[in-house]
């Protein structure tokens, strides 16, 4: 770096030297691949289908991979795929939109008034703690086979998930912002949807993913339990059939579809909430 | 430019647990100031000066005394305030900053009026970064282009070069000189630096830590001022001379 050779470090090494060793090559496209946290994920999922296919192939009561995807290209046949899952889903966005609406509101008003807090802190307790398959079963006895169950339960089931953070979140709205605001006689409104709900964003986004897990899981309990449609049905169908490949398949898809919402729809929303945060815009949860 | 007219003006904050006693914020504070004015509130840290302007700016009230800011038509005065703090929102860009205090016009006119303000303290280029990505200086610079884009009748400042580097605050204090010169609004500006308080000021005024008014001075230096000016030096020194007399055990609230 413009150093004369005739220079050199007090140990009396020549100083182009150190400069020259200390400008290291980039490291090579497939090392930074390789080392990157997507081959990290790939390498899991692989790992994964591996192991499985061991057990497939060590212990008879295990179905195999082939066998499984070979179940499902049945089941694609028999019409009996996309019609399930659309049934599931739409259950499932309803009572989580709910589970949205309610969690946001519950949590705020309990930051808010104490009397609130209070009132409702055991019922969300016992509402975290208490087994989905309970709510499961009485709503099969309420409303039997029908939509309004799976999305009652998915709400009842989540929403307490979803509270415990908006709480916590509101309980943090920063007092000093709230101050400026006041100084600046800021409207209610705008000083709720500028200043409330982006400080409350990263615990709605953390609160939210967990209940969407609890919310999904719930819903296909519900199938499972007392339903003659959706996911949950199909896999509790050949479970009583004694068909394992076809309780895994029905399992494979129950887990694709919330992977796939998890790492696209929700890695989408935590990196565009944490956007104001520099140098930690590629993060993922 | 606005009227402010303090009479009497007490605080009191209550005890939080039983056997505690009140804490006398402040115990007499009046005085009046408008037209295009620079006050500056000096005194020890504790002194109520902080307390005073939140009373002035409506995040707190007296105890007692009555405290009127009025604007430039009689009626409730604009005020902005610059916190020792900039208290910019993280989450939303500088020009988004500036729309958020503002309550006149379309979101476009408001833009537009943040990026006159903007240029004004020499970030107009800066409009769509995020606080996060600014230094402390260039944040508080921020937070003064905010104060005086709702066009303030009065303007409150709060200690808000105490957590800059000495040469940020230095460069600061003279661009927000160069600003109230432009602008002619009313500050009232607090700090427990009198060499800030004689460079900024038109008049101090000296709060003793019993929280009472204890001088009221006139500082009639021509603008602009300098820090290594000699009058400022000197008219620190008997500021401070001042100070110690106020702190001698027979001045009482």
């Amino acid at each position: 770096m413009g150093q004369h050779e005739s220079e050199v470090t007090p140990r009396g090494l020549p100083m182009t030297t150190v400069v020259e060793d200390l400008i290291q090559a980039p490291p090579r496209r497939w090392y930074r691949w390789v080392v990157s946290d997507r081959a990290a994920r790939y390498t899991a999922r692989i790992l994964a289908l591996l192991i499985w296919q061991w057990a497939g192939t060590a212990f008879d009561e295990i179905p195999a991979p082939l066998g499984t995807i070979e179940f499902l290209v049945d089941e694609w046949q028999r019409v009996e795929i996309l019609p399930n899952i659309y049934i599931s889903l739409v259950r499932a966005v309803i009572g989580l939109t709910l589970v949205l609406v309610f969690g946001i509101a519950i949590g705020i008003t309990m930051a808010n008034w104490w009397r609130v807090r209070y009132l409702l802190t055991d019922l969300i307790l016992v509402g975290i703690t208490l087994p989905a398959f309970i709510w499961a079963l009485l709503v099969v006895m309420w409303w039997g086979f029908s939509n309004i169950g799976p999305i009652v339960v998915c709400v009842v089931s989540a929403t307490p998930q979803l509270v415990v953070n908006t709480f916590q979140g509101a309980s943090a709205t920063p007092g000093s912002l709230l101050a400026m605001s006041g100084a600046y006689h800021v409207p209610n409104d705008r000083q709720f949807r500028w200043l409330v709900i982006p400080s409350m964003m990263e615990y709605i986004v953390a609160g939210y993913r967990s209940a969407i897990l609890a919310g999904w899981g719930a819903v296909l309990l519900v199938e499972w339990f007392g339903n003659d449609k959706g996911v949950g049905f199909r896999a509790h169908y050949w479970y009583d059939a004694g068909n394992f490949e076809g309780l895994m398949g029905w399992g494979l898809i129950m887990m694709v579809i919330i992977l796939f919402f998890d790492r696209v729809v929700m890695d989408r929303v935590v990196r565009h909430s944490r956007r104001w945060r520099v140098g930690s815009a590629g993060w993922s949860a | 430019m606005a009227r402010l007219v303090a009479r009497d003006v007490r605080k009191v904050f209550p005890p939080t647990r039983s056997g505690q006693e009140p804490v006398h914020a402040l115990r007499n504070i009046t005085f009046e100031a408008e037209g295009h004015t620079f006050v500056t509130l000096v005194g020890p840290s504790g002194c109520g000066k902080s307390t005073f302007l939140n009373m002035v700016s409506g995040i707190d009230k007296p105890s007692a005394g009555s405290l009127q800011v009025l604007g430039r038509t009689e009626g409730e005065a604009r005020i902005g305030y610059v916190f020792q703090d900039p208290r910019l929102l993280p989450w939303k860009t500088v020009l988004e900053n500036m729309i958020y205090v503002q309550d006149d016009g379309s979101n476009d006119v408001k833009a537009a009026r943040g990026k006159e303000f903007l240029d004004l303290v020499g970030l107009g280029t800066s409009g769509s970064m995020y606080p996060g990505q600014l230094s402390g200086g260039m944040q508080q610079r921020v937070g003064i282009a905010r104060a005086l884009s709702i066009g303030p009748d009065l303007l409150l400042m709060d200690e808000p070069f105490s957590h800059l580097d000495a040469i940020t605050a230095r460069d600061l204090r003279l661009e927000l000189q160069r600003l109230w010169l432009d602008t002619g609004a009313t500050v009232l500006f607090v700090t427990h630096d009198v060499m800030e308080a004689v460079l900024l000021s038109s008049r101090v005024i000296m709060i003793s830590s019993q929280g009472v008014v204890f001088r009221d001075l006139t500082i009639d230096l021509p603008f602009p001022r300098k820090q290594t000016d000699k009058e400022v030096a000197f008219l620190q020194a008997d500021i401070l001379q001042l100070f110690e007399e106020m702190e001698q055990p027979t001045v009482v609230a």
